[in-house]
Formats: C-alpha cells, structure tokens, sequence
C-alpha cells in the first residue's frame, strides 16, 4: 500500500511537483502518463527518497515518512526497505552475476543466508525466464534480458511497492514485449506497483487506474476505460493521441 | 679511452646489491602515498571543513612545484628549524617526499575511478534497501578498483623512476651508488650504461606484470 500526501518538489527555481495526492491500493496496478517534463520520474523517486521531496507525507504500509520532518538516513531506509525499484536502463551491479544481482537485496538488506537467497533467486530467475543466465554478468545480456534481471532483483526485495520508471523506454523494440511480458504477470499475481510509462496498449490493458499527470498537478485519473474513450479533459485527448501515432 | 666491458661489469657487481633499497623506497612512498590519496580523496568528495581547505592548497602546492626542490626545501630547508630533520635519514625524508608529491596525483586518480562508477547503480543500491557503506563496499568500490589499477600502476613506475633523486641528499640506492662508483672510476659511460639499462629491464618487467594483471581485471566482468 502506497500513500501520498501534499507531495511538493522544486528543483532551484523550478517547481516540479506542486502537491500530489494519490493512494495505491495493496494489489493494485497504477499507471503514471503524462508529457515529458510533467514530473512522473520525480514523483517515482521521491517515493523511495531518491529525491528529496520539499513537502509531503509518503506512506508505504506501516512505515510514514514527513518531509516537513527532515527524515534521516535510517528513515529514508526504513522506507527504501519497503519499496523496489526498477530503472529504465544502466542499473544493474556491474560486478555481479544476473543470480548475485538478485540476491543482492536478499543477502544484504534482507540479511538472509546465501543458501536461502540462491535457492529463492533461482525460483526467480525462472520464472523471469532466464534460469541459463544466472552465472552471466551483466555485460554479455541483452538490454531486454537486463531489464528482466532488474525486474527480478526487484521482486527479490519483497517489497510493499514496485515502482517502475519507463521500465521500456530504453530498449530496442523487439526486446520490449519479452519485458512487459514480465510485468504482465508480476501484475496478475497481484504484486503492487506503480509504473511510469509510455507504452499506452500496455498501460492501458495492465493497469487498475490511470493518472494523467501534467504540469506537476494529477490532472485526471481513471480506469483504463474512462481515461482511454470517454475521458473529456483537452490535454489527456491531446496527449493520448500523441501517443497513438507511434503505435 | 675506449669502453671497457670490465668496468661495466665491475659497477654492476658494486651497485646492484642497492637495487633492494630502490625497490624498498618505491614500495614505502607508494604506501604513504595510497593512504594520503585515500584520505585526501574523503575529504574532498564530503568537502570536510578546514581539511578540505589544506587538502586544496596541499594539492596545488605539491603538483606546482618541482620534485626537487621541495626535496631541498624541506632536506635542507626545514634541517635550519628543525632538530627532527636534521637528524632523519635521508632515505625517510626521500620517501616522505616522494610519499606527498605522489599522493595529491594518485587523489585525482581515486577520484576518477570512483566516479566511473554509473550513479544508475548507487540509485539501484540505494533502492535495494543498501546503506550507503554497503552501496560502496559491494557495488562501487570494487569497481573502482578495477578502474584505478591502470593509473595507480603508472604512479608506481613514475615512483621508481623517482627514487634515482635520492643521491642529491646523500640517500644510498641504485643510482647514486653507481653515479658514485662510474665518478670514482672515471668510467661514466660504463657506469650510466648500466645505470639505464638496469631500469630498463626492471620497468620492463614490471610494465610486462601490469599487463598481465589488466588483462585480468578487464575479463573479469
């Protein structure tokens, strides 16, 4: 479960994010569109204090962190602790294997043993479809297969709340379904997530609710349904059909 | 006088026993050196107050000047203030010297490599639920070393190179025990013929043993 409340970032001068409200459900599917610059990437990582939010309160189930508060390092861990997070590209460990990457999380911040991170790993990998790559590091994967391991490493930190950042938007085409064929499922057995993305057929067929954000504001928010066909709002229109002439 | 294959052999057999205090220099500034780096690489990249100031002019003045003259300065120099240096050896003060000389370039060294390390991956260790020590002691540092094996590898040969300044203020090693045999003779192209091509072969060698060691680390991941 995901809560945020008065969320307010500026960067310098600019205002990025001029308080946001919006409450993931446990189990529920929220899909973040929006035009570039409308601050969805930042409204990502302030959930998990990447960035520093100016104002806001950020719920993940039982852990609540005010930025009125000024929340210290074992608070913004406490919260890190609960979320995962997956990177559009460039964020897996250089100097671990696809398995040690997925361990990582359950080894480091999960203090688990190494047996019991390698045989959940494994299970994994698998069911991310790369159970012959565990011994790979990195480099000598694909950009789809990075991602996937990304996604795993994800699920590996059991967390209250996935959050995904454009998790396709730096891949080759040919290699986007094989990963949103992941998230697809990661979906249908009710993992918790919130994803940034530009990939509208995939939001739009995945998602519970849709919010449109635009010019650091929610705009809209809907089901799939009313956002995609019945929705009235000028920018959302403009937007989606943007959007639609690459399809 | 022609050249004499006798006397080439003769300051060799004289000098060579010496090659282990080159080596003994090189290994102990390069140490000191490391460490200084070290510390000096922490107090920039967190900006500690005051030290971060003495580290900036530390760094300026131990880059701007030559080897040899702050070897004089603080030989020579401070050796009019100072009973400690006057009494110090002249191998300690060559090693302390070289020590910080080398250390404020080995500093932008570290610095490079841990910054070759993608912000995408500390971010990444960071939302893994990683504190910030571990994000460095299992993702960034690791990596960084790899980065800096290469460079810091180069200061080590330039340290070795170094160390032949040592005769200046009296430090016995390799080169002035042979410049002194080749004077003593009155043979010097003998004497600095084998001066050269001892060198040679050690940085030859130790270039050959970098190598193998890059190659190592560049096929790891």
């Amino acid at each position: 479960m995901l809560k945020i409340e008065g969320l307010k970032k500026q960067f310098g001068d600019l205002p990025v994010l001029k308080g946001i409200d919006l409450t993931v459900a446990d189990h529920e599917v929220v899909s973040i569109i929006g035009p570039s610059g409308a601050g969805k990437s930042t409204l990502l990582r302030c959930v998990n204090y990447l960035e520093v939010p100016d104002a806001g309160r950020i719920t993940v189930d039982d852990i609540s962190v005010s930025a009125e508060n000024h929340p210290a390092e074992k608070d913004k861990l406490a919260l890190r602790r609960k979320t995962a997070m997956v990177f559009q590209a460039n964020a897996l460990f250089a100097n671990k294997t696809a398995i040690e990457n997925i361990m990582e999380p359950m080894v480091t911040a999960r203090k688990m043993t190494k047996e019991a991170a390698r045989a959940e790993a494994q299970a994994i990998l698998e069911k991310i479809g790369l159970k012959d790559k565990a011994d790979a590091y990195p480099s000598r994967l694909s950009g789809g297969q990075q991602q996937r391991v990304g996604i795993g490493r994800a699920i590996a930190c059991h967390p209250g709340i996935m959050l995904l950042d454009e998790p396709t938007s730096a891949l080759d085409p040919e290699l986007v379904a094989e990963v949103l064929g992941v998230i697809r499922e990661l979906a249908e057995e009710k993992m918790t997530m919130l994803v940034v993305t530009h990939e509208m057929a995939f939001a739009r067929s995945v998602s519970d609710r849709i919010v449109f954000l635009n010019n650091g504001i929610i705009e809209e928010e809907g089901e799939p349904a009313y956002m995609f066909d019945r929705c009235e709002n000028e920018n959302v229109r403009r937007f989606l059909q943007s959007e639609q002439r690459y399809v | 006088m022609s050249i004499s294959w006798t006397y080439v052999w003769k300051i060799f057999q004289v000098s060579i026993p010496y090659l282990g205090q080159t080596i003994w220099i090189a290994i102990c500034a390069f140490l000191i050196a490391m460490l200084l780096a070290l510390v000096l690489s922490i107090v920039n990249e967190n900006r500690i107050p005051v030290l971060y100031q003495i580290g900036k002019v530390y760094t300026s003045f131990f880059r701007s000047t030559p080897l040899i003259a702050q070897l004089f300065f603080f030989y020579y120099g401070f050796a009019q203030i100072s009973e400690t240096i006057r009494t110090m050896k002249p191998t300690t003060a060559l090693i302390l010297i070289i020590g910080l000389n080398q250390a404020s370039f080995m500093a932008e060294t570290l610095r490079g490599a841990f910054f070759s390390v993608d912000q995408k991956q500390r971010e990444a260790a960071l939302a893994c639920g990683l504190t910030r020590w571990q994000m460095l002691y299992r993702i960034v540092i690791p990596q960084a070393i790899r980065v800096a094996v290469p460079a810091l590898s180069n200061s080590f040969v330039g340290i070795m190179k170094t160390t032949s300044l040592g005769f200046t203020i009296g430090a016995m090693e390799f080169l002035g025990r042979a410049k002194m045999e080749a004077t003593n003779l009155v043979r010097f192209f003998e004497g600095y013929l084998v001066i050269l091509v001892v060198y040679w072969i050690m940085i030859a060698l130790l270039s050959a043993v970098q190598k193998k060691m890059e190659n190592k680390l560049n096929n790891l991941y």
